[in-house]
C-alpha cells in the first residue's frame, strides 16, 4: 500500500513533467526563435549598411601621396584589395579597382607580387592590371624581371618571352623552382625560349609528375624535341603499383601520348583495361555524363587496324605482339608483313 | 529514499518495451516485404517485368543510395535477380543504365552469366530496348550488331547517349558520314567525348565538321546575345576557341587568324586568363603550336597581317610556313 501511495505521488508529477514541460518549452522556444530570427535579420541588415558606409568612407580617405615609395604603394594596394564585390558590393569594388590603377607604373610589380602570393582569388588586381597600357610598362617589366619573378604574369600576358630570354634561360639552368600554383606558367615560358641545348633540362623537369598534363601538352609540339624519349622513360619509370592503380595522370595523360609515340607496353596496358575495365559493367554505364575520358577503346581504334570484339582484339594482340611495328607517319601499329 | 530508487527503476522499466520495439533491422523489414515476391516457373514477360519493378520499388523506398554488398548479401538480392531468364535480360540492362540502388548488384548478376547465352537475344532486341547497348559496349559486339545499329542511326534525329554515339561511329560507312555530321552539329553543348569518337572514324572529313562547328557556335552566340536562346556566351566562346585550335591544326588559315586576333582580346573569360594560376595560357599555345614565328603577341599579329596571303599549311610538320617562292 505504501508503495502504491508513493507511486501515485511520484508518478503524477513525473507524467506532468513528461507531457507538460516539453509543450511549454516548445511554445516558448518557438516564440523566442521567431523573435531572435527577426532581431538577427534586422541586425544583419543594419550591420551590412554600416559596413558598407564604413567601407565607402574609408575608401574615400585612401589616397596615395605624390611620388610614393614602393612601401607606400604596397600598403595602398593591400588596403584596396579587401574591397571585393562579395563583401562591399559590385559598385564599390569597381571604384576600388579603378583606384588601384593610380599606382605609378614603375611600381607595377607591387600588384603582380600580390597576385603571385595569393593566387587566383585576387580578381580585383587582375582587373586593375588591365588598366595599364602594355607599352608603358614594357621596359620596366623587362628590366625588373631578373629581380622580381612575379612579373612573369605580365610577360605572359603580352607574350614578351623573347625579351627576357636571357633571364629565363639562366633560371632554367640554375634549376629555378616555380612557386606553388605557378608551375605551368613558368614551364610555358621555358618552352617558349628553349634552344636545342636546353632540351635535356626540360626532359629532366618533366620526369616528376607535377603538372604533367600541361608539360606534355607543351612539349608535344616543341620543334626538334625528342618527345618519344620523354614519354617512354616516364612509362618505363612507372612502378607496378602505379600501373595497377592507374589514375588521371597515367590513364588519361601519359598513356595516350605514350601510345602515339610507339610504346607497345602502353598499348598492352590499354588492351588489358579493355577486357578488365574498372568497375566491370557499371563502368560502361551508357549514360556517361560529360567527362573527358579517353577510353581504351578509343586508343585501340586510333592505333590498331584490327577490328573485332574485345575478346578477339585481346587474343589477336597477344598472338601478334612481337610482330607489330609502329608507323610514325600514320601513328598506327602494323604487322611486319604488311610493310 | 527507498521510494525514489523504486520510482526511477520503475520508470526505466516502463521505457524498456519502447526500445525493444525500435530495434528492427533494415534487412528484416526488407525481407518481410521481399519474401512474398516469387517468380513462377516459366514466367511470362509481364510477370518478370512486374517482378523486377516491384523489387526495385521496395529497395528504392528503403534506400536511395547504392545498396552495400553486405546488405545485398543479407537479403539474398543476387539470387533473386538470378531467377530472371535470359529472354528478359533487357530488364536487367535497364537497371544497370540508371544510377540507382541496385545498379552494381544487377551488373554482377549479368557478368556471372555466359555471354554466348544472351548474345543473340541482346542483339535481336537492340532496337526496341536501347539499354542493351551496355552489353554491346562491354563485349565489343559492334560488327555483329551492325544492322541494328545502322537502323537506329537512320532513325535518330538528335544526339544519342554516348554509348550509342560510340556504336554509330564504330560501324558507320562513308554514306553515313553526312548523318553523323548532322547529328554532331545538332548538339547544343560541346562535349569532348563525342568529338573524340568522331575523330577516329576512318575517312571522315574532320576539317569540314570543325569549321562548320565554329560557325555554328558563332550563330549560337548571336542568338544568345539577342535573347533568343538560353545559354552561356562565355562558355560557348571557350568551346569555340578549342574548336578553332583544332581547325588550325588541320590547316585552316582563317581560323588561325581568328585565334591570333583573340590573343589579347579583353572579352569575357579571356580577359582574365593570366590570373588563373596553375594552368598555361592556352590561347598563346594554340597559336605557337602551328606557327614558327617567335615574338610577342603584337608582333605575331603584325606578322600574320603581312603574310596571311602567303601562308601554306605543311601537313607533314603540321605547321604554317611561307614557301620560298614568295
Amino acid at each position: 500500500m505504501i508503495l502504491m501511495a508513493h507511486m501515485k505521488t511520484m508518478l503524477i508529477p513525473l507524467l506532468f513533467c513528461l507531457i507538460a514541460l516539453p509543450c511549454d518549452a516548445q511554445t516558448t522556444a518557438d516564440q523566442a526563435k521567431a523573435d531572435s530570427a527577426a532581431a538577427i535579420a534586422a541586425e544583419r541588415e543594419a550591420s551590412k549598411d554600416q559596413i558598407k558606409r564604413n567601407a565607402e568612407q574609408k575608401l574615400a580617405e585612401l589616397v596615395l601621396p605624390d611620388n610614393p615609395t614602393r612601401e607606400q604603394c604596397e600598403l595602398f594596394a593591400n588596403q584596396l584589395r579587401g574591397y571585393r564585390s562579395n563583401d562591399v558590393g559590385a559598385e564599390l569594388s569597381k571604384r576600388a579597382t579603378k583606384k588601384m590603377g593610380s599606382v605609378p607604373v614603375e611600381h607595377i610589380g607591387v600588384l603582380t607580387q600580390i597576385l603571385a602570393e595569393n593566387g587566383a582569388t585576387e580578381y580585383n588586381i587582375r582587373l586593375a592590371l588591365e588598366q595599364f597600357d602594355p607599352e608603358s610598362y614594357r621596359k620596366i617589366v623587362v628590366d625588373g624581371f631578373a629581380e622580381d619573378p612575379s612579373l612573369i604574369f605580365l610577360v605572359a600576358r603580352n607574350g614578351w618571352y623573347q625579351d627576357v630570354k636571357e633571364e629565363l634561360t639562366a633560371k632554367l639552368k640554375s634549376g629555378f623552382l616555380a612557386p606553388p600554383r605557378m608551375g605551368p606558367i613558368w614551364f610555358q615560358a621555358f618552352v617558349e625560349v628553349a634552344e636545342p641545348e636546353h632540351h635535356e633540362l626540360l626532359h629532366k623537369r618533366t620526369l616528376n609528375y607535377n603538372d604533367l598534363r600541361w608539360k606534355l601538352y607543351l612539349l608535344d609540339t616543341l620543334e626538334g624535341y625528342d618527345f618519344a624519349r620523354t614519354v617512354n622513360s616516364l612509362w618505363a619509370n612507372l612502378t607496378p603499383k602505379q600501373r595497377e592503380q592507374g589514375g588521371y595522370n597515367i590513364d588519361y595523360v601519359l598513356q595516350p601520348y605514350a601510345i602515339r609515340n610507339g610504346n607497345i607496353n602502353a598499348l598492352a596496358y590499354a588492351v588489358e583495361k579493355l577486357i578488365n575495365p574498372y568497375g566491370g559493367m557499371t563502368s560502361t554505364n551508357y549514360n556517361t555524363a560529360v567527362r573527358i575520358i579517353i577510353t581504351p577503346e578509343i586508343l585501340i581504334r586510333r592505333h590498331l587496324d584490327f577490328r573485332g570484339t574485345h575478346a578477339e582484339i585481346a587474343e589477336w594482340f597477344n598472338a601478334n605482339r612481337d610482330k607489330l611495328v609502329f608507323d610514325t607517319f600514320t601513328q598506327r601499329f602494323q604487322l611486319l608483313e604488311d610493310f | 529514499m527507498k521510494s525514489m530508487i523504486l520510482t526511477t527503476l520503475l520508470s526505466l522499466a516502463c521505457t524498456l518495451p519502447v526500445f525493444a520495439q525500435k530495434i528492427v533491422t533494415q534487412e528484416s523489414v526488407l525481407l518481410q516485404k521481399l519474401n512474398p515476391l516469387v517468380l513462377p516457373e516459366n514466367p511470362t514477360p509481364q510477370q518478370t517485368d512486374a517482378y523486377v519493378k516491384e523489387h526495385v520499388r521496395i529497395l528504392e523506398s528503403a534506400n536511395n543510395f547504392p545498396i552495400s554488398k553486405r546488405l545485398a548479401k543479407k537479403i539474398n538480392l543476387e539470387k533473386r535477380f538470378d531467377a530472371i531468364p535470359n529472354r528478359d535480360i533487357h530488364l536487367l540492362f535497364e537497371q544497370v543504365a540508371e544510377y540507382i540502388s541496385v545498379q552494381a548488384t544487377v551488373a554482377r548478376v549479368i557478368e556471372k552469366r555466359d555471354p554466348k547465352a544472351y548474345k543473340a537475344i541482346v542483339i535481336a532486341g537492340l532496337y526496341d530496348h536501347p539499354n542493351n547497348i551496355i552489353a554491346i559496349k562491354h563485349h565489343g559486339w559492334y560488327q555483329d550488331a551492325k544492322e541494328q545499329i545502322l537502323r537506329k542511326l537512320e532513325a535518330s534525329n538528335e544526339m544519342p547517349p554516348l554509348a550509342w554515339w560510340q556504336a554509330f561511329t564504330e560501324v558507320a560507312e562513308p554514306k553515313h558520314h553526312a548523318k553523323l555530321k548532322q547529328l554532331f552539329l545538332s548538339e547544343d553543348f560541346f562535349i569532348t567525348d563525342y568529338k573524340t569518337f568522331l575523330e577516329i572514324v576512318p575517312g571522315y572529313d574532320m576539317a569540314d565538321t570543325t569549321r562548320a562547328n565554329v560557325l555554328a557556335i558563332d550563330r549560337k552566340i548571336e542568338e544568345i546575345e539577342r535573347g533568343e536562346r538560353f545559354g552561356c556566351r562565355v562558355r560557348q566562346r571557350s568551346y569555340q576557341r578549342t574548336e578553332m585550335a583544332a581547325a588550325a591544326m588541320l590547316g585552316d588559315v582563317e581560323m588561325l587568324g581568328r585565334l591570333i586576333d583573340a590573343l589579347d582580346s579583353l572579352e569575357d573569360r579571356d580577359r582574365i586568363w593570366y590570373y588563373t594560376t596553375n594552368r598555361i595560357d592556352t590561347r598563346r599555345q594554340y597559336v605557337t603550336q602551328v606557327v614558327d614565328f617567335k615574338g610577342s603577341n603584337k608582333e605575331i599579329r603584325e606578322w600574320y597581317e603581312a603574310n596571311r596571303g602567303k601562308l601554306v599549311f605543311d601537313f607533314f610538320t603540321k605547321r604554317f610556313v611561307i614557301p620560298e617562292d614568295f
